[in-house]
């Protein structure tokens, strides 16, 4: 499909021609990094016809001020989201790695390979390939035991007008199970573009949660994606918890590969003022007698715009699958918009699938119960709003973050 | 306490209240009776302030007050309490958080402190035994998976945490079998004093046997067709209510 007259087509645009540019700066860049550039130019930066990309533009996020990192040092930050966790943490500032983890069973390490995970061919790879050509180091997290001990990762960023790739690798031994809280934040004016990509490999019989915070600067954007492999009789909890940037897109790709695996999944957009934040979730059951459930809540106030795209699919011999996709958004100002498209894809026919998504306002008939107790109207409207979005994380984070993520959404508790 | 003048309210342009006259004095227990489709409930919810409804004419005042220059919380601060015939379902919504966010709500409005939050929920806790339930429904969603039985003793639960001055009880006896009807009714009995207003709404006779009216009216086509005692609710059970409404439409 890719001539080189294509090639240079797409080089003209300006979004490749920073990307390759940017690319150039780097010393000495690997054979994987070369390919990823390449992939990633034959493929071009995706503009608003690109099918995946209709809702969300990159015009402002690859712009021509950015630059590489230059290894630097910063303060390390102090988050109040992680004060009160017992847990073994490390930091990630600028891509750099301040900090160990020490618990038998839990080996992080940094490598300057990269083990992509095999790729559904929906994909389109933008992401992953902007990661991989651009990425320093991978964070490699081995998981061999059962962990009690919550790991924290938090990756912070404060060098401007920069690109930086974060890429961790999770990999779950059979039998294996751990919590696993990342977070991710920036300085508030920060203007630069992260690309933090996300693998998971669940052994079989493994136990993975994630708990994936993005809560990055106003003026940050992020391109993510998330992969998880699950293998046989594996459980991989995803919450995702969408709450700062400038603009956040977010690609979820959970491939269910062995028998009794299981994919659970919640998430919250919570969009304020012009906030972006598009995920796109994508969840193939390879094959039979496997789970999959998903909530997806945007609330969405001011001009802020939240894009939900979700697919479930299922393969022919999937037989005895069993999956639920429901995307619910609340609209709190006449500006917010969402775009929601959930669906199915299925080529299996014993098989139990559903999929809605609803749009909406307040409930009137709650908001008056409420008032007709006492409250006034913007208190009634603040519980209701808090209900609707703690539900996508209460019970299934710390309830460290759990509290403190009330207090930065303004709910009282 | 509470004076409905000629009040007239409208939906879609449907009259539903055609004119009615109510007085409550402190220290009174009303009932209004009537058919399905009278009107009770549209009484109910004008009162508590349902915006859905259009006044179309005359007045309520409570405690002196324009009761229509109120707010919906306005109205519940003021200390007017409404016992829904359906109670709404806010899963996610603590119910007693619902309580202790209400309680003082109504507190700041009356000029006093907060609860502590142990004081509070010891007298939530006493109110909980009283009411016969148990202390894990505070915990639960408002009214969320609640049976009909449940979620009314939840409505009394609140008005005896809210001490309300006028409490508007509307069905509060559908759906509950005796020993849940005694339970409501020892809720109401317990609300009952010389400085409170009680105004309940039914269909039926049978909650009157636990909650003694001190008046009995008979709603008939959104019109208070007939007052009287706990007699004519006694009355209304042995003949029912088609001899008012012939005499209505005579
Ligand atoms: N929201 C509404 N829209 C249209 N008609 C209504 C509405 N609420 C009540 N009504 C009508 O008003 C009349 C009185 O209803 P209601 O007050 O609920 O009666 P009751 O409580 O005495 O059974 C009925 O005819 C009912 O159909
Ligand atoms: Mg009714």
């Amino acid at each position: 499909m890719t001539t080189s007259s294509n090639n240079l087509a797409v080089m003209k645009t300006g979004a490749n021609l920073v990307l390759s540019d940017l690319f150039n700066s780097i010393k000495l860049p690997s054979e994987q990094q070369k390919n990823a550039l390449t992939n990633l130019l034959e493929q071009g930066v995706p503009t608003l016809r690109t099918e995946r990309w209709r809702y969300t533009t990159l015009r402002k996020a690859i712009s021509n001020q950015l630059k590489l990192v230059d290894t630097t040092t910063g303060e390390l930050p102090q988050h109040p989201a992680l004060a009160g966790f017992d847990a073994e943490k490390v930091t990630i500032l600028n891509g750099q790695l301040h900090g160990a983890i020490s618990i038998t069973g839990a080996e992080l390490n940094i490598s300057n390979d990269v083990s992509k995970l095999d790729s559904h061919k929906h994909d389109d790879g933008f992401i992953d390939n902007t990661n991989i050509a651009f990425v320093e180091n991978t964070l490699k997290l081995d998981i061999s035991k059962n962990i009690e001990q919550l790991i924290v990762l938090h990756f912070h960023h404060t060098i401007a007008s920069s690109l930086l790739a974060n890429r961790l690798e999770i990999v779950a031994a059979r039998n294996s199970s751990a919590t696993i809280v990342v977070l991710h934040t920036s300085d508030n004016d920060l203007n630069s573009t992260l690309v933090p990509v996300t693998t998971l490999n669940a052994g079989a019989n493994s136990q993975i949660t994630l708990i994936n915070v993005q809560d990055l600067g106003s003026h940050t954007f992020q391109l993510a994606k998330t992969h998880a492999h699950l293998n046989a009789d594996s459980l991989f909890k995803f919450t995702q918890l969408e709450i700062g940037s400038q603009l956040s897109r977010h690609d979820v790709v959970v491939d269910v590969l062995g028998k009794g695996a299981e994919f659970v999944h919640s998430n919250l957009l919570h969009g304020t003022e012009k906030q972006v934040l598009d995920t796109h979730l994508d969840v193939y059951h390879h094959v039979d007698h496997t789970q999959s459930s998903m909530g997806v809540k945007a609330v969405l106030d001011d001009k802020s715009r939240g894009i939900f795209n979700g697919k479930i699919y299922v393969e022919v011999d999937a037989q005895q699958v069993n999956a639920d996709l429901q995307n619910n958004n609340l609209l709190l100002s006449k500006f917010a918009e969402i775009n929601t498209k959930p669906e199915l894809e299925i080529y299996a026919d014993d098989v139990k699938c559903a999929h809605g998504a609803t749009v909406g306002q307040l409930n009137e008939e709650s908001l008056f119960y409420l008032r007709s107790r006492g409250l006034d109207k913007e208190a009634a409207e603040k519980v209701l709003v808090s209900a609707f979005s703690r539900s996508t994380y209460y019970g299934l984070v710390p309830s460290v973050l759990e509290e403190w993520l009330d207090a930065r959404l303004g709910f009282e508790s | 306490m509470l004076e409905i003048k000629n009040l007239q309210a409208s939906i879609e342009n449907n009259k539903i209240l055609n004119g009615i006259n109510l007085s409550i004095k402190a220290g009174e227990v009303h009932a209004i009776m009537g058919p399905n489709g009278s009107g009770k409930s549209t009484l109910a919810s004008v009162l508590a302030g349902r915006t859905e409804y259009e006044i179309t004419g005359g007045s309520v005042t409570f405690n002196g007050k324009d009761l229509f220059d109120l707010e919906i919380e306005e109205r519940a601060r003021e200390g007017l309490f409404l016992a829904f015939q359906y109670p709404q379902e806010i899963p996610g919504v603590n119910n007693v958080y619902l309580l202790k966010a209400a309680v003082n709500a109504v507190r700041k409005h009356r000029g006093q402190d907060e609860f502590d939050a142990y004081d509070f929920l010891s007298l939530v806790k006493e109110k909980v035994k009283f009411m016969e339930m148990d202390e894990k429904f505070l915990h639960r969603g408002v009214n969320e998976g609640f049976s009909g039985g449940e979620k009314k003793r939840n409505e009394i639960l609140q008005m005896l945490m809210l001490e309300p001055q006028l409490a508007v009880l509307d069905e509060t006896d559908s759906g509950l079998d005796i020993d849940a009807l005694k339970v409501v009714s020892k809720g109401v009995n317990a609300m009952r004093s010389e400085e409170r207003g009680i105004l309940m709404v039914t269909h039926y006779q049978r909650l009157l046997d636990y909650i003694k009216p001190d008046f009995v009216h008979v709603l008939v086509n959104g019109k208070i067709v007939k007052s009287g005692d706990h007699t004519l609710a006694l009355e209304l059970e042995a003949k029912g209510y088609d001899w008012l409404l012939d005499a209505e439409a005579a």
